[in-house]
């Protein structure tokens, strides 16, 4: 009885991300079969390197799902961040930043405010949304990898810090999804967002302003994965359209993993941070066991399906036909 | 009605300003132009037949159809020693069943399409680089296929093939009852059910016959390239919405037909051979296709708010 009541509270939706996290880590030491190649500092630093890169990308593409939506533009405002920045940063890395941000926010309160004054569904119009900003990239890049030259920058932020676990960068990504939480937990604007996911046509009655937490959502989401994509161009000192273009399907998964529901309306900033992880622990302890590239894809796509499958909105009533067939009685 | 009145002057306006450019620019009318248009237009229009049958259902769009044409492409030069149709054969079956495993676990649970196809794109990644060790797939030494090659006049074989598929799919939406209940599931889900529709038995047929015409295409690009790999179909999955929409099929479902996507992948692909005549750059003219495409995606849905 007492397994039983531990199996449910790792299984609540709240904790239910960290369980995953926990059984992951735990999956891939098995097949390490204790070389202790996972627990070496080196695959760590990577690991958090990673969540660095992906995660505020990951929590933007989340925040999108919480409100019942789907950014496709997500990659596209993280990539044409990046070459902004690189561009107008070189002497100033401030104003590269304030750029590359403004980048990301101004795409995403343009598609916002489209989505919201023409009444249509995120998904076909990001698609558009991307392809431009992959095109600007393109653009600005002229179709080739562009340098970033201050390296004191790029020092600073590869330097690892908290006894070599995690880089600067890192620690910058970790604060932003710590204040992304407060705000979604404390904040009244945290609980509209919500509601809006819940219930867009109800949460007006209780007072929400629904069209402004739309284009609000969308501008937070350029600008956090905005924000990702210049931290990573500072950091590998280089920016171009091609930079790291499975980043949907990471953020995707990792999004889901961390508890985002697909219908909308439920969502963590924790529980992405530790979706995120998850994908990180993977991608990072997979290669560091010897792993073949393609294992991770075959894993990833896995994963996200299997979610996908948990998720859908008749995954129980169809369970509950097929217990019922099997004739077994139902709680 | 009158943003659905100034909708259609933007939309009468850009389609005059397009033929204008068509006008004026030196060479586009001329037959290696115009066969190089429309065999870009047959491949694109081809995938974009089967994002059709997907977009009518209510299910958006398919982000792995450009990662099934790719792997379909590949098997059909792996098998080609087999004979030709054997091969197009193993390659379509491939295709039909890739993409309605996925349709059936959409129609059945009705999964969330985007994330399972987003799923499916980094399944055939892993599972086609496993097989292959990622390096690219050749034809037979012995192998013909040059029937998939030939040309007459200025018909290319993969515009015969998109014009008898655009005929067919006309067909099948037109005079089938899965053709009916696909208009009907797409454009209200509930209504469909309450109908007695078998609604996951439809949307399972939309995506095989998605999966059907994206073999398609892999197997006449890779008979024209004599080579495919994973990059074979790489961006067709955009294009081919960019085709969907800019025929006027409606992003959210329940109304479309096959000559629209003939036009939106002729217009689409007009487009394309207009900015390389003009002398864009390749950066340039991806820049300008993807602002195309976003125009296209708010004009489009901007007549048809629900």
């Amino acid at each position: 009885m007492n397994g039983l009541r531990f199996l449910q509270l790792a299984g609540a939706a709240n904790v239910r991300p960290f369980t995953i996290l926990a059984l992951t880590f735990a999956a891939i030491a098995a097949a390490d079969l204790g070389f202790g190649a996972l627990l070496h500092s080196a695959t760590i630093f990577s690991v958090t390197q990673l969540f660095a890169t992906l995660g505020l990308a990951a929590l933007g593409l989340g925040l999108t799902m919480i409100v019942d939506e789907f950014d496709l533009s997500i990659p596209g405002s993280f990539t044409a961040a990046g070459a902004v920045a690189v561009l107008t940063g070189a002497d100033n890395p401030w104003l590269g930043i304030a750029c590359g941000v403004a980048t990301g926010l101004a795409a995403g309160a343009i598609q916002g405010a489209l989505i919201v004054s023409l009444g249509v569904r995120a998904v076909g119009l990001t698609l558009g949304g991307f392809l431009t900003l992959i095109g600007i990239t393109y653009v600005l890049t002229g179709g080739s990898t562009i340098a970033y030259s201050n390296q004191a920058v790029s020092g600073w932020l590869h330097q690892p810090t908290l006894f070599g676990l995690i880089s600067n960068r890192g620690v910058v990504v970790l604060a932003v999804f710590l204040a992304a939480a407060a705000i979604m937990f404390f904040t009244r604007l945290g609980r509209d967002i919500i509601a809006t996911g819940s219930n867009r046509a109800g949460a007006p009655v209780a007072g929400v302003n629904t069209a402004a937490i739309i284009i609000g959502v969308f501008s937070a989401a350029g600008a956090l994965a905005a924000l990702g994509g210049v931290l990573l161009s500072y950091s590998l000192q280089a920016a171009s359209a091609t930079q790291l273009s499975d980043t949907l399907v990471a953020a995707a998964s990792a999004a889901i993993l961390g508890g985002v529901s697909l219908s909308g309306g439920k969502g963590r900033a924790l529980g992405v941070a530790a979706g995120v992880l998850t994908i990180c622990l993977l991608r990072s302890g997979l290669s560091a066991i010897g792993a073949k590239p393609y294992t991770l894809e075959i894993v990833t796509g896995t994963l996200l399906l299997v979610v996908a499958i948990f998720d859908a909105p008749r995954f129980l009533d169809q369970m509950g036909r097929l217990r019922r067939w099997l004739g077994q009685p139902r709680r | 009605m009158t943003r659905q009145r100034a909708i259609n002057a933007i939309r009468a306006l850009l389609l005059a300003l397009l033929v204008a450019a068509m006008a004026t620019t030196p060479g586009f009318f001329s037959a290696p132009s115009i066969i190089a248009t429309l065999d870009y237009a047959s491949l694109i229009g081809l995938v974009a037949i089967g994002m059709a049958f997907i977009t009518i259902s209510g299910n958006i769009m398919s982000l792995a159809l450009s990662a099934t044409m790719a792997t379909c492409g590949e098997i059909f030069l792996l098998t080609s020693g087999m004979g030709m149709w054997t091969a197009i054969a193993i390659a379509l079956a491939a295709g039909v069943v890739i993409t309605g495993l996925q349709g059936f676990i959409i129609g059945v649970i009705r999964a969330n399409p985007i994330i399972v196809t987003i799923a499916a794109f980094a399944l055939l990644h892993g599972i086609v680089s496993a097989f292959t060790g990622g390096a690219r797939a050749y034809p037979d030494p012995g192998a013909e296929y040059s029937l998939l090659r030939t040309r007459i006049g200025m018909v290319q074989a993969p515009l015969a093939v998109f014009i008898a598929g655009a005929i067919a799919a006309q067909l099948v939406l037109t005079f089938t009852r899965f053709g009916r209940n696909l208009f009907l599931v797409g454009s209200n889900f509930r209504a469909a059910e309450a109908a007695g529709v078998v609604t996951w038995r439809t949307t399972s047929i939309a995506y095989c016959l998605a999966g059907f015409y994206t073999a398609l295409a892999g197997i006449m690009a890779a008979a024209r390239y004599q080579t495919a790999d994973l990059e074979l179909g790489a961006g067709y999955d955009y294009e081919a919405i960019a085709a969907v929409l800019i025929g006027g099929i409606a992003i959210q479902g329940g109304m479309g037909s096959a000559w629209r996507v003939v036009i939106g992948a002729v217009i689409f692909a007009a487009a394309g051979t207009l900015l390389v005549l003009r002398g864009y750059s390749t950066e340039m003219q991806r820049l300008l296709t993807g602002v195309l495409i976003f125009c296209v995606v708010c004009l489009q849905t901007g007549g048809a708010k629900r």
